[in-house]
């Protein structure tokens, strides 16, 4: 059984792991995010989420470990588990992102998006 | 990046395969909350700070892989950075699995019957030959249940008071100073109170980054005018929202706090309900021990006052005479002003005298007892207030606000647990930094620790350090993780479940108690901390011959039994909750005490009949809304108190010019153990380092990234300095997190007279060019 165990671990991990692809260039372990991406640090900062310390790694991992550059929803469930969720019941799962409606790294409501209803934005997402 | 389901799939079997074989894999970071597609949602508490924020965790194949906020609960759905990762820290490669014994500089694994025949061995010959020589040292972070079973366990049925707890660390100034001016401890008001507030008063408290979700809500009121005083000789992250920031020589504000007195009083801003009704006044006329206190009345309070002038209060402290009259005005004038603080006044050795005399500010202006008008203490860890300020777990303490040195109290406690006369011994026990104090010196002999780091977290740690790697002592430490910077140094590790690897209740600081289901079985051997204390207490018993009472004091089987034992406890007292069951905790965002009856819905404000405390009927009929009945001796009156100016102990001088304070940073927590184990937190603030402010960098000659080497009269450490304008000049930063750079090797373990707290806060540091 246990033989059997390991040979299916084998065979299934490699597939796992390698969703957890690697993407970002290289960088000593003490260089800051900004000090390369200064202008979107910058407008995160000036954000609200910048000024209650929600830092880049949230949505796009650590370089060395699991960096995306396209954050899924699933990163802003913990403060935001309701819209995730309201999110992955309307839309198909290739188009479920935050930022259909949401800006990059601002996260302000696009204008595109102001008079779109059915979903969070009558302050389902706070 | 997005995660297909069949990824998804493909992980769950992977992590099912292993956990069968018994390999236990860990959670790739990006798979974690990857998929709303949980086998179920738990509700609990998040593990980190005092906040208490309510979460779900959500458990597939066995395993923590999601987190999100309750937006039922006083967070309304918001977690702070640290909380987003909360499922990493429970698959931590550095998990403790098996009990572990030291062979020299080695662990072996030995099986938990060793273990514990081999700690019973230990405590029982100590005990025999002193009973005084073996104990405890728990922590804000041990589940209610474990804590007062502990306390229990030692000041009941050993009879020894060698029991204290980390919150000695961080909360004990805040608990005597509630204690001393209202008579009992633990704020009055709740969260609920920011949404009223049109004034906040902060004080050494850097919210931003301790209490990220509570700064959350201080930020939203602006929006409808509310305006923030921040106290703080640093420019934190928190000052960048603060309308008024009051800088100061470090260790010097308590000059701005009397002047702030002296401004309301002399500008007829005072209360005169409040004077007239509601306060007594006193002085202390010498420290003791035992203080002697004296009685004064309203014009001996306003003739102390005359010498604290905004001016007088500008020279000693270097804040502008101009910003302390402003903050007075605010602060008085305002429909409902909320103080917050923390170990900015905590950690001190005048930090009772902080507490009590931010507490004045309110008094005197009438700024309490109702909505947005309260003062109000932070708190670092989760369940400090729940499990040690109200269990009692402090060498000094009884469960719900009784007292060792009090003989009713004894008494009282000693009948509840079914006890002989006389087992509570009358002598308060060895407060934290004395405990191993007498560790190091072979007084105490036997010593367990459990879910706590003092080889990291004590002040002028390696020192105490020494004293645990003692060859005829005998150290036991259990934990969630090993090596931490205290299980390196035991002689006997214990694997420790954590978290939601079991149950039990977290008390917060606005007064919310809140359960905690288990959501996961522990990895390999590590037990819940309460199985493990109650299989050792009926062991220890055993050994001692005292078989037939550790049946009667240890019967307990789950926390519930624990808990149904604890709200009994608190029944009558001013904590009451006996109508909190284990049910209605299940099905509740947390309830908050007092909670007299199982219809009862909790009690957001203290002190005041009018918005819903119902036990000021109880305690003082005669009350039409206001009475600070835990105050009965001063007829249900707070105290103002005559507290005068006094500085750290260890100023900057010639020889040590600058001062050095300690803090968080919003990626950790504590001493690491669990937030450093999370990649992304560890990638964000990857290291320790030192703040220097660009005037002082310029005249050391050093710029951000040079090396520096600090240095007090207790250690050296080497860090990488960072040149920014957030210090004040003369004071150096330096966060307290990482093991690798322990910060505590220079800090000063001087402390309070009144609390026992230590002064983290302020030391004397020379630095140079490493």
């Amino acid at each position: 059984m246990r033989k059997l165990m390991v040979i299916l671990l084998l065979l299934i991990l490699p597939a796992a792991v390698s969703a957890a692809e690697k993407k970002h260039v290289k960088t000593s372990a003490d260089q800051e995010c900004s000090e390369c991406h200064i202008d979107q640090a910058r407008v995160w900062l000036e954000g609200a989420h910048g000024l209650m310390g929600v830092k880049c790694v949230v949505c796009h991992g650590s370089p060395e470990v699991n960096f995306t550059i396209k954050p899924g929803v699933d990163r802003c469930r913990g403060c935001h588990g309701d819209a995730v969720a309201d999110i992955q019941k309307k839309l198909p799962a290739k188009e479920q992102t935050c930022f259909l409606c949401h800006e990059h790294h601002t996260v302000a409501v696009k204008e595109s998006a102001k008079n779109r209803t059915g979903f969070h934005g009558q302050g389902g997402g706070k | 990046m997005n995660i297909t389901r069949r990824q998804l799939l493909k992980y769950s079997a992977a992590l099912a395969a292993a956990s069968a074989i018994g390999l236990d894999l860990q959670v790739p970071q990006e798979l974690l909350a990857a998929e709303a597609d949980v086998d179920k949602w738990v509700k609990g508490v998040c593990r980190y700070c005092g906040a208490g924020c309510g979460v779900y965790v959500g458990v597939k194949g066995g395993k923590v892989t999601a987190v999100k906020g309750d937006k039922d609960n006083w967070n309304k759905g918001f977690l702070c950075l640290k909380g987003n990762f909360l499922p990493a820290i429970m698959t931590a490669p550095d998990r403790a699995k098996y009990p572990l014994l030291r062979k020299g500089n080695e662990f072996v694994k030995i099986s938990w019957k060793e273990a514990m025949d081999l700690m019973v061995d230990k405590f029982a010959l100590a005990y025999k030959a002193d009973p005084q020589s073996v104990a405890f040292y728990g922590s804000g972070q041990a589940y209610t249940e474990e804590s007062y079973f502990m306390n229990k366990f030692f000041k009941g049925g050993l009879g020894t008071n060698n029991i204290d707890g980390n919150p000695r660390l961080c909360m004990a100034s805040a608990a005597v100073g509630y204690v001393s001016t209202f008579g009992k401890d633990e704020p009055m008001g709740a969260y609920d109170d920011m949404y009223h507030a049109d004034c906040f008063f902060i004080i050494g408290s850097n919210m931003a980054e301790a209490h990220p979700v509570i700064f959350r809500i201080v930020n939203e009121q602006k929006k409808r005018g509310a305006k923030i005083i921040m106290v703080d000789p640093r420019k934190t992250l928190s000052a960048r929202i603060a309308d008024l920031h009051m800088s100061f020589i470090p260790g010097n504000d308590l000059a701005i706090l009397n002047a702030m007195a002296h401004v309301i009083v002399k500008e007829n801003l005072y209360s005169k309900d409040y004077v007239d009704n509601h306060l007594v006044f006193k002085k202390m006329t010498d420290p003791g021990p035992p203080p002697k206190i004296e009685k004064v009345g309203w014009d001996e309070y306003v003739k102390f006052l005359d010498e604290y002038t905004p001016e007088a209060a500008e020279k000693i402290s270097g804040c502008p005479k101009d910003d302390i009259i402003k903050a007075a005005r605010m602060f008085a004038q305002s429909k409902a002003t909320m103080s917050f603080w923390c170990m900015g006044l905590n950690q001190r050795t005048r930090g009772v005298w902080a507490n009590n005399m931010v507490h004045n500010l309110h008094l005197l202006t009438g700024q309490i007892n109702r909505p947005g008008a309260t003062t109000f203490s932070l708190t670092g860890q989760p369940n400090a207030c729940g499990g040690v300020r109200d269990g009692g777990l402090l060498s000094h303490l009884l469960p719900y606000g009784r007292l060792v040195a009090n003989d009713k109290d004894r008494e009282d406690m000693e009948k509840f647990w079914g006890l002989p006369a006389g087992r509570i011994q009358p002598k308060p026990g060895p407060t934290a930094v004395e405990m191993f104090r007498d560790f190091g010196a072979g007084k105490i002999k036997a010593m367990w620790i459990a879910c706590t780091n003092p080889g990291q977290s004590l002040p002028n740690v390696d020192v105490y350090r020494k004293g645990m790697e003692g060859k005829d002592t005998f150290l036991v430490v259990s934990e969630a993780y090993h090596p931490t910077k205290t299980s390196e140094l035991a002689d006997l590790v214990l694997p420790a479940a954590l978290w939601v690897e079991k149950d039990g209740t977290y008390g917060q600081s606005e007064r919310r108690y809140q359960y905690i289901e288990k959501a996961i079985n522990p990895p390999a051997e590590a037990r819940p901390d309460l199985d493990v204390m109650i299989e050792f207490a009926n062991k220890l018993f055993k050994a001692l011959d005292l078989e037939h009472e550790a049946k009667k004091l240890f019967a307990f089987k789950t926390s519930e039994d624990v808990w149904n034992e604890i709200r009994q406890c608190s029944k009558g007292t001013a904590y009451d909750f006996m109508g909190m069951t284990r049910a209605r905790l299940q099905k509740a965002h947390g309830i908050q005490w007092p909670c007299p009856t199982e219809d009862h819905p909790g009690t957001l404000r203290r002190y005041t009949a009018k918005h819903g405390d119902v036990l000021v009927k109880k305690f003082d009929p005669q009350a039409a809304d206001v009475s600070f009945y835990g105050a009965k001796a001063d007829g249900n009156k707070a105290t103002v108190w005559l507290r005068p100016h006094k500085g750290p102990a260890e100023p900057p001088d010639a020889e040590y010019p600058y001062a050095l304070t300690t803090g968080r940073q919003i990626e950790h927590w504590h001493t690491g153990t669990m937030t450093l184990n999370v990649p992304e937190l560890k990638r964000s603030a990857p290291s320790a380092y030192v703040e220097i402010n660009p005037q002082d960098a310029a005249k050391i000659g050093v710029k951000s990234k040079d090396k520096v080497r600090l240095t007090s009269r207790r250690g050296t450490i080497v860090l990488e300095a960072k040149v920014m304008d957030v210090p004040r000049d003369g004071l150096v930063f330096v966060p307290m997190h990482y093991p690798d750079k322990m910060i505590n090797s220079l800090t000063n373990d001087a402390f309070d007279a009144l609390s026992k707290q230590p002064e983290y806060k302020i030391c004397a540091v020379k630095i140079e060019k490493a």
